[in-house]
């Protein structure tokens, strides 16, 4: 038993040496690192994720800093496949960027528009989807990737999500990230994406050789008290920003939706319901063919040039 | 309280300390400290299954007793099939119970009669078919007189909810369990060390290798309809990895958290994809399962004497029931059928085939076992795609998917950065599935560990993700 214990801690102290000495190569590295990562953490690489936007994203605000006026584009997959940024920006004059990642409910955009706004105060425009589809979902994938991922010097977005996320590795692999955010963001490579490139203005996926899914008919009528408060929360910043928020609410097919849940928290909204989409342009419940996204994304901008 | 979670560890070290605190001697307060161990561990998933197990083990604790204490045949052969109907009706009641009356409603419906009988929402326990078939197969050997019944209710008890291998095997026969813990156990080193790796090699298979896969599994059978045939045929055979690293992980860790209380479980899993053919697939994969129903079902319907139809009969109604012991859906049954098929092909015509490779056609033998192992893969590829899918219709979807679209693009390709280097590891490790590290020097073997152990750290869910084999 003495041998098996002190051959325990042998193991325990060469242990800690090592894991220092790992510590130390991240630090060190920045190309070998991401391609590891990429093998690694492969959950916070599938689509939507924001594992090269984030990059992508602050180059853009660095890039266009200074130039007026421009906007974000926040909100799940319902934002990031259905709304093409470069139609927007041409129908509008207004320089949009998407930013929405899968599953980014409302808690994560308003952590995500935190961390945005703490660098770049300069937005000029918000279109903010409340999809109905993630009204009852907790803070998940898109902010967990948030903070893991993001690599800009630390500020207390990040830890907040970390410290609000559980049961999830978020916790184990804050400490990698925080070693990670201390090398230098310009060395950090912008790569093409998943499923397709998404270079300058975030992404718009889409597709087209999805065979169209039954759908079944659904209620959405509550939303958590957790999205309800970011959603109030994402008012006061845009409030303290002025910043031109409008709020999408786009409809899934098949869908009973209750509008009151969102037209009792912000003053004024629109929906996908104007729009002219039919359910064929959907290949899901609320993912849409390029048709429909070209429908879809015509549509916010005619509402937005007649509301700026 | 999973194996791959913080509460575990933390349960493990302090049970561990204890039980060897106690000191070898006290082997009864030792039992007695294993058995409370694996009360809690279990009630940790809810508190209500305890009354389950604690009858289940009452039951055939007296039964058994009730059996040896008598030599009229008919008074023994009446406990031994008590015990046997009330494992099975538990096991029956709380696992078929919903899917034998939806069969039932779905069938009145098919006739056109309306059948709408309510099903009760109830929950399945958990390890219930593992510990069920360790309790049937104690009073069947008490009752064949292979071994004795046991006049110790705590070191029975233990038998029954040893917490390593309570929740999802392997199934321990009482004749080498049980002496075990009625004799006195002694602290070995070498025991020890074996445990503590097959524990990290465990957790390897399952965090690293079986969760990291189980994501690009769960998108490739959940939205089949936007993955290409190349995409669904890597998911398959994504899943076969992964059933086999997450099971296989667990067993690694049952054997060796045993092992630190200097006790031997049987082996589960030797490297059955390198099996050239599916008899010996099944010598090697999930082998307690396999021998129990070779001894407790193929052997009492008389085994493979008599008539090729009974033979064949024999086989396919253990398939059949292997099948079904997964779980309560067609899904099961088709992935039994199918294995029993391929198995009857196998025994009655493998051998000619392989003869003729090798003498007519004068193949290399390493050529020939090569083309078994690959084709004996093919066939559990396709079984694995049944038997995960929800159901006949979505398999079958996924299969003509698979088969009719297979020359596109493949996505998920990125997931061959496990697969490869884990075939390759395997291969190296394959002679010995109890003892897999094996580096001579301390340095590099020290490194190995390490590396290990940061994989697991990163890949890790801090409430650990579950088991496949839990749900059976």
């Amino acid at each position: 038993m003495r041998v098996f214990l002190k051959n325990i801690i042998w193991f325990v102290c060469f242990f800690a040496l090592f894991y220092l000495l790992v510590m130390f190569i991240t630090l060190c590295s920045t190309y070998f690192t991401a391609e590891v990562e990429k093998v690694l953490f492969v959950n916070t690489q599938a689509g939507g994720s924001n594992y090269y936007r984030i990059p992508d994203a602050k180059k853009w605000l660095k890039d266009t800093s200074g130039t007026q006026p421009r906007g974000l584009l926040l909100g799940s997959s319902t934002v990031y496949r259905n709304i093409n940024p470069y139609l927007l920006s041409e129908r509008t004059g207004i320089n949009f960027f998407n930013q929405g990642s899968s599953n980014q409910t409302l808690e994560a955009s308003y952590v995500i528009l935190k961390d945005i706004l703490n660098e770049h105060n300069d937005i000029d425009y918000l279109l903010l989807d409340v999809s109905p589809v993630l009204w009852e979902v907790g803070i998940n994938v898109a902010a967990i990737d948030w903070g893991v991922n993001n690599r800009t010097p630390m500020t207390t977005v990040p830890f907040e999500l970390v410290c609000r996320s559980s049961g999830v590795k978020v916790k184990r692999l804050y400490l990698y990230n925080i070693v990670k955010r201390l090398v230098p963001i310009g060395k950090d490579q912008i790569q093409p994406g998943f499923f397709t490139t998404y270079y300058g203005k975030g992404w718009v996926q889409v597709n087209n050789n999805t065979p169209r899914e039954n759908v079944e008919q659904k209620e959405y009528s509550s939303i958590s008290p957790v999205n309800k408060e970011a959603l109030l929360g994402i008012l006061d910043l845009v409030k303290q920003h002025s910043i031109h928020l409008f709020v999408y609410l786009s409809y899934p097919v098949k869908a009973e939706v209750d509008e009151k849940v969102i037209s009792d928290i912000v003053p004024s909204y629109f929906t996908s319901k104007g729009a002219g989409l039919t359910d064929t342009m959907y290949y899901d419940s609320h993912h849409m063919y390029e048709v429909g996204v070209k429908i879809n994304s015509e549509w916010i901008a005619s509402y937005i040039n007649s509301h700026k | 309280m999973l194996f791959n979670s913080i509460d575990f560890a933390v349960f493990l070290i302090i049970v561990y300390a204890l039980y060897w605190a106690v000191g070898s001697r006290r082997v009864q307060l030792q039992n007695l400290l294993l058995l409370s161990a694996s009360y809690v561990f279990y009630g940790w998933w809810d508190w209500r299954f305890l009354a389950l197990i604690s009858f289940t083990t009452l039951y055939d604790y007296c039964a058994a007793i009730c059996i040896g204490n008598t030599q009229n045949r008919q008074v023994r052969k009446l406990w031994m099939i008590s015990s046997v109907i009330i494992n099975l009706g538990i096991l029956c009641f709380f696992k078929y119970f919903n899917f034998f009356i939806q069969s039932w409603i779905d069938m009145l419906h098919a006739f056109g009669y309306d059948g709408s009988v309510a099903t009760l929402n109830i929950i399945l326990p958990v390890g219930i078919s593992f510990y069920t078939f360790q309790a049937m197969s104690y009073t069947i050997d008490v009752y064949h007189e292979r071994i004795k019944p046991s006049k110790n209710l705590i070191s029975f008890a233990t038998y029954i909810s040893f917490f390593p291998q309570l929740v999802a095997g392997p199934i321990e026969r009482a004749s080498r369990f049980l002496p075990q813990v009625q004799n006195r156990r002694i602290f070995s080193y070498k025991q020890s060390v074996e445990g503590l790796r097959l524990i990290l090699w465990g957790l390897f298979k399952k965090v690293v290798i079986a969760d990291s896969l189980s994501i690009a599994v769960e998108q490739v059978f959940s939205y089949y309809y936007a993955e290409t045939g190349s995409s669904i045929m890597l998911g398959a055979i994504m899943f076969t990895i992964q059933i086999y690293c997450d099971f296989s992980g667990y067993s690694d860790i049952a054997i060796g958290t045993a092992k630190l209380f200097g006790i031997e479980l049987s082996s589960n899993f030797r490297f059955p994809y390198f099996s050239k053919n599916i008899v010996e697939f099944w010598r090697r994969w999930h082998i307690s399962l396999s021998q129990w129903f070779r001894d407790y079902v193929f052997i009492p319907l008389g085994g493979s004497r008599g008539k090729r139809s009974k033979v064949i009969r024999n086989i396919i109604i253990v398939f059949l029931l292997s099948g079904l012991w997964h779980g309560a859906n067609w899904t099961f049954v088709v992935w039994g059928a199918l294995h029993g098929a391929v198995y009857l092909m196998y025994v009655y015509y493998g051998k000619q085939i392989s003869n003729y490779a090798l003498q007519t056609l004068k193949l290399p033998a390493f050529l020939i076992a090569a083309s078994g192992i690959v084709l004996n893969s093919a066939v559990l590829v396709v079984s694995w795609v049944i038997f995960r899918a929800e159901s006949i219709d979505k398999a079958y979807l996924l299969l003509k998917k698979m088969t009719l679209m297979l020359f596109t693009p493949m996505k998920h390709t990125e997931m061959l950065w496990y697969i490869i280097p884990f075939i390759v590891i395997e291969y190296l490790i394959r002679n010995d599935e109890r003892n897999p590290i094996r580096i001579k020097y301390r340095l590099p073997r020290y490194l190995f560990y390490s590396i290990l152990i940061i994989l697991i750290m990163i890949h890790g869910e801090d409430n650990g993700e579950q088991f496949i084999y839990f749900q059976f």
